[in-house]
């Protein structure tokens, strides 16, 4: 191809990358210096302060508990997308593409609205209370929502596909040799899964649990809809400096946080040894 | 040390296998040979454990370990792509079998040091193996086997995947390999050169039945069937059929030389179509004053070799293949006066 057909094919991309990603993140990183006045405008004066401020017990309070539910949260998709993954790689290849077809399906549906479909089954009067009442499993019904764990349902559920397709992606690449070798040399099932399969599959449990844990700690709807507004996640502090308290510089500030803690985690796991090799966007 | 006793395995109704009695003694070089889909590999996995058989009994060392998992028998695989564990070093590839079987970690130091001395990978045994060349792969894949002392060493197609300088490199150092350690091995693969340069016996594999077993001069010199004739090394092959019977001998007439042979009966019915088999350097240009035993083909085309030309001539409807080792030339369509030896037909049935 040559050089000028290269760079028209190139382009959207580069001008569509510039515009939308490229250009807004100097930006917010430029604001996050600034100083924010009263009214919700920016003073164009330099400042460190909006950094400083994320240190304020009262944020660092909400960094931990986006920490402690991001953990849970992840944790959970771990543990219920690798059994399933192995469960996908061991059947026939048009099975496997249906499968991760199904668990792709949701995609097509806004996530906010498929939050609402769980407000119905998890609400007092909901679905889950209502089936749990008439087999008399229960006698009042339980608080799915409105808590910390209407935050877990819902956020394991939305963000359990981003741990899926990565940890599926790496256990289906697995040379099912490898395995029979283990098993050759007396490796028992045990020992095959935790010596063998787990570390050929390092880097997709990494990248699942980043493409996990980062939205966790910054989708805020979910919180909004299913916390019932009692925890604050960060997600939901930068949403509310943005659009609430209309403090935009330290909103910014929050963000550029955000997005250093992210790219350290990946630094951490380059050095841990760890390959990027299908971490795909990082 | 391994035997086979009615071993059959069927696929989805689809049987691979069918019924193979064998017996493999200690300390010997066995190949399966056989073309791609003969069921050699299946008949492999079968000694490993890798593969349930459908029917029949697996005894390794005298002990019936037709139900025991692979993990329970004392053989170890080399795979056809090696199958290395690649996030752990050449070391910990290497020492995994010995960490499985709870041996003392001075044993362990001391089997695997002994065994990366052997293999020449002192200076690679913290490299990991996607760093490594081929050769250098496959030399840990068969430590990884060997340490482990296994009585059989099972070897799936293991140098399918080198090029052809370093195979054959591979091939002596296997066979030397095999010789000190004195494990029998258990060889699978397609390639004929492979098979005649490395083993003690061959055992040629047909649709899931072993054609003929021996060692390889007796299979290159005496093919009971034709696709042993076939499939070894390239065949002369002329039509013959039984003319009459002598003394339980049967005499055969090929056509085309207008010979008629004395063989044993085996058999044989009569006017039942055989096929006379000579290998191409089993053919010579005649002398001028050779008159028996002698045909004449036309000269169609020659391939080049090397350190012999093949020369192919044609008579009646058939192609001769005959070796020179000079560089004679032929005009298109020239006679040529060839000469065989009767003694050097080997007979099989036609199929």
């Amino acid at each position: 191809m040559n050089r000028n057909l290269k760079f028209i094919c190139l382009a959207p991309v580069v001008i569509y990358a510039l515009i939308l990603i490229f250009f807004p993140l100097i930006y917010i990183l430029f604001i996050s210096f600034q100083t924010s006045d009263n009214y919700g405008g920016i003073i164009y004066v330099f400042t460190i302060y909006n950094y400083i401020r994320i240190f304020d017990p009262v944020y660092l309070k909400v960094f931990f508990n986006s920490a402690i539910i991001g953990l849970f949260v992840t944790l959970a998709c771990l543990l219920i997308a690798y059994p399933f993954s192995i469960f996908v790689s061991e059947k026939k290849p048009h099975i496997q593409k249906l499968l991760i077809t199904l668990v792709l399906i949701p995609f097509l549906t806004n996530s906010l609205i498929r939050t609402y479909g769980w407000i119905v089954l998890l609400r007092k009067e909901g679905i889950f209370n209502t089936i749990l009442e008439s087999l008399s499993i229960i006698d009042n019904p339980l608080s799915f929502m409105y808590n910390n764990l209407g935050i877990f349902i819902g956020l394991t559920y939305t963000l359990l596909p981003f741990m899926i397709l990565p940890i599926y992606n790496s256990v289906s690449k697995i040379d099912k040799k490898v395995i029979e070798a283990a098993r050759d040399l007396g490796a028992k099932p045990l020992n095959i899964f935790f010596k063998v399969i787990v570390p050929s599959t390092y880097s997709g449990i990494f990248n699942g649990c980043i493409m996990t844990f980062i939205p966790a700690i910054g989708m805020f709807f979910i919180a909004d809809l299913l916390g019932g507004g009692k925890t604050m996640l960060i997600g939901n502090l930068i949403k509310n400096q943005f659009l609430v308290s209309r403090n935009w510089p330290f909103g910014s500030a929050l963000s550029i946080f955000l997005i250093i803690v992210t790219f350290l985690l990946v630094r951490l796991y380059k050095k841990l040894g760890g390959k990027l090799d299908d971490l795909g966007g990082f | 040390m391994v035997k086979l006793e009615g071993v059959t395995k069927s696929f989805e109704e689809k049987e691979i296998i069918k019924g193979i009695d064998l017996d493999i003694y200690e300390g010997e070089f066995l190949t399966f040979l056989g073309p791609s889909g003969c069921g050699k590999t299946t008949l492999l996995r079968t000694i490993s454990g890798l593969e349930a058989v459908t029917s029949g009994k697996v005894f390794i060392d005298d002990v019936d370990v037709t139900n025991h998992a692979p993990q329970k028998r004392d053989v170890n695989t080399i795979f056809q792509n090696f199958a290395l564990f690649n996030h752990m070093s050449v070391q910990k590839n290497i020492e995994f079998g010995l960490r499985m079987k709870k041996i003392s970690e001075v044993d362990i130091n001391k089997r695997t040091k002994d065994i990366i001395k052997m293999i020449q990978m002192q200076d690679f045994k913290d490299a990991m193996p996607p760093q490594l060349s081929g050769g250098q792969q496959q030399r840990v894949a068969l430590a990884r086997g060997l340490v482990n002392k296994p009585k059989v060493l099972l070897l799936d197609e293991p140098l399918s995947s080198l090029d052809l300088k370093l195979r054959k490199k591979m091939e002596i150092e296997l066979k030397q390999i095999q010789k000190k350690t004195g494990i029998t091995f258990i060889y699978v693969t397609h390639d004929q050169d492979e098979a005649l340069s490395m083993s003690d016996r061959i055992a040629i594999i047909n649709k899931g039945v072993i054609e003929q077993i021996g060692n390889p001069r007796e299979i290159y010199d005496k093919p009971k069937t034709l696709f042993v004739a076939d499939f070894i090394g390239e065949s002369n092959k002329f039509k013959a059929n039984v003319i009459s019977f002598k003394n339980n001998n049967a005499i055969i007439k090929i056509h085309d030389l207008n010979l008629t042979l004395t063989i044993p009966d085996d058999k044989y019915k009569m006017d039942e179509a055989l096929v006379a088999i000579l290998r191409p350097e089993q053919i010579n240009i005649a002398k001028k004053n050779d008159n028996i035993n002698t045909f004449n083909v036309v000269y169609k085309e020659r391939i080049f070799n090397g350190n012999y030309t093949k020369i192919i001539g044609k008579l009646n409807k058939t192609d001769i293949a005959f070796i020179i080792y000079n560089d004679k030339e032929f005009a298109k369509n020239t006679e040529i006066k060839l000469k065989y030896k009767p003694q050097d037909f080997v007979i099989v049935r036609s199929k």
